[in-house]
């Protein structure tokens, strides 16, 4: 295997973890805002 | 004089000539098939002008050089593009269902299995990462990354990422098909209308840009300005600066980055087998992205007691809302009662969001591993 086809496997490995860890890390977050902000009465219906 | 007049005719090459045809292909697809029209039809036309001989229009002092120089080589245009893609998308079908987001990171597989193949035909890294990025199936994504790494690359890699974008309803369905049986295809998938607060939606961008902004500090021209357009179409008090960006900018620097990213494709830089190898990978980076996502939502399956329609992983690409549409017409066909389009759209954007951190994921490892 060359030096460059090692580094392709080097950079998609890295590459899908950070990918990964990154949107995992997002759907975490989506599930505390959802708890910690919850849809209130009539202000944030209302829009503004 | 007379041979002055003539130096266009004179100087015409069979390449010119052949260009010539490649841009007019481009408008055909752009009028007659609707492909991508608002980017193949600039980018078309803007072929043409480049391969007139000693056109006035590219050249050091041409205008389609200068907006090169002012929009392309800065990376300018494809940045504000973000901005008004971000007050396009509406997140709201992923707040509500957060799991999507696995979707939008599986469907990026193809994007590093296509920089593995493309250095396997010969590519170095930086432009094997380049052309992988086409399997972002985000056209400005992968604009920027051709920009900084290969950009004498940027014609063919911007014609095939917009090209197969547009052919996703033809590209994805077979791969689906090959991948999943009737009976998978049939799942049914629960919907909770949960109820997202605006709080939690303008809260969102801010957070996804610092946090993928720490993660990868080279992304966030990328997702930052995404997330920044996102935050005016949220934030309820700028709907013109919202409406703005998402017709106004959008349309004006559609216009520019098309002409100007066609002004690049000349005979001598595009007519080459390494183009017709990125027309190839291109292909291939749409078909693996289709596959990855699909392969990942069967892999959870095997341990979730609700099962998941696998389609919904195919949706997990930048490619809105076609990838979206396909996987919900293709629920439909085997279901006509069986409606995926809110969990396809959820996956979908996921995917959009998936796409950029993948491009600046790609943007900081490429040169950290050429160190």
């Amino acid at each position: 295997m060359n030096d460059t086809m090692t580094l392709g496997i080097r950079l998609s490995a890295y590459g899908l973890a950070v990918v990964f860890s990154a949107l995992v890390a997002f759907a975490l977050i989506v599930q505390l805002l959802l708890r910690l902000l919850p849809e209130g009465p009539e202000s944030e219906r209302s829009g503004r | 004089m007379l041979e002055a007049l003539l130096q266009g005719f004179t100087d015409l090459t069979a390449g010119r000539v052949a260009m010539f045809a490649v841009g007019l292909v481009l408008v055909y697809l752009a009028v007659k098939k609707q492909y991508e029209p608002m980017i193949l039809l600039p980018l078309g036309f803007g072929t043409l002008l480049a391969n007139i001989p000693h056109s006035a229009a590219v050249g050091p002092d041409g205008v389609l050089t200068l907006l090169y120089r002012a929009g392309i080589a800065t990376e300018l245009f494809p940045v504000l593009i973000f901005i008004a893609i971000g007050a396009m998308i509406d997140f709201t079908p992923l707040l509500r269902n957060p799991a999507m987001f696995f979707f939008g990171a599986a469907a990026q597989v193809g994007i590093f299995a296509t920089v593995l193949v493309a250095i396997a035909l010969g590519f170095d890294l930086k432009e094997a990462a380049s052309i992988g990025i086409i399997g972002a199936a985000d056209g400005p994504t992968s604009i920027y990354v051709a920009n900084r790494f290969a950009p004498h690359l940027l014609g063919p890699i911007s014609v095939s990422a917009y090209s197969y974008m547009a052919l996703v309803p033809l590209i994805q369905p077979p791969v689906i098909r090959m991948l999943t049986t009737p009976a998978e295809r049939r799942i049914r998938m629960d919907y909770h209308d949960v109820k997202v607060s605006r709080s939690a939606r303008i809260a969102f961008p801010i957070i996804v840009t610092v946090l993928a902004g720490l993660l990868v500090p080279m992304g966030v021209a990328l997702i930052g300005l995404l997330m920044f357009g996102n935050l005016i179409r949220e934030c309820g008090v700028l709907e013109r600066l919202s409406q703005s960006a998402q017709n106004e900018l959008a349309n004006l620097v559609t216009i520019l980055l098309g002409i100007t990213v066609g002004s690049t494709m000349t005979a001598e830089s595009f007519l080459t087998v390494r183009t017709l190898a990125i027309l190839g990978l291109g292909l291939v980076a749409f078909i693996f992205d289709t596959a990855g996502g699909v392969l990942f939502a069967k892999g959870l399956n095997l341990f979730l007691k609700r099962k998941i329609n696998p389609m919904i992983g195919a949706a997990g690409i930048s490619a809105f809302p076609m990838s979206a549409r396909v996987v919900h017409r293709m629920g439909l066909q085997e279901d006509p009662t069986n409606y995926l389009i809110m969990h396809s759209i959820g996956a979908n954007v996921a995917g959009q969001i998936g796409s950029v951190m993948a491009g600046g994921a790609v943007l900081a490892l490429v040169p950290a591993l050429l160190r």
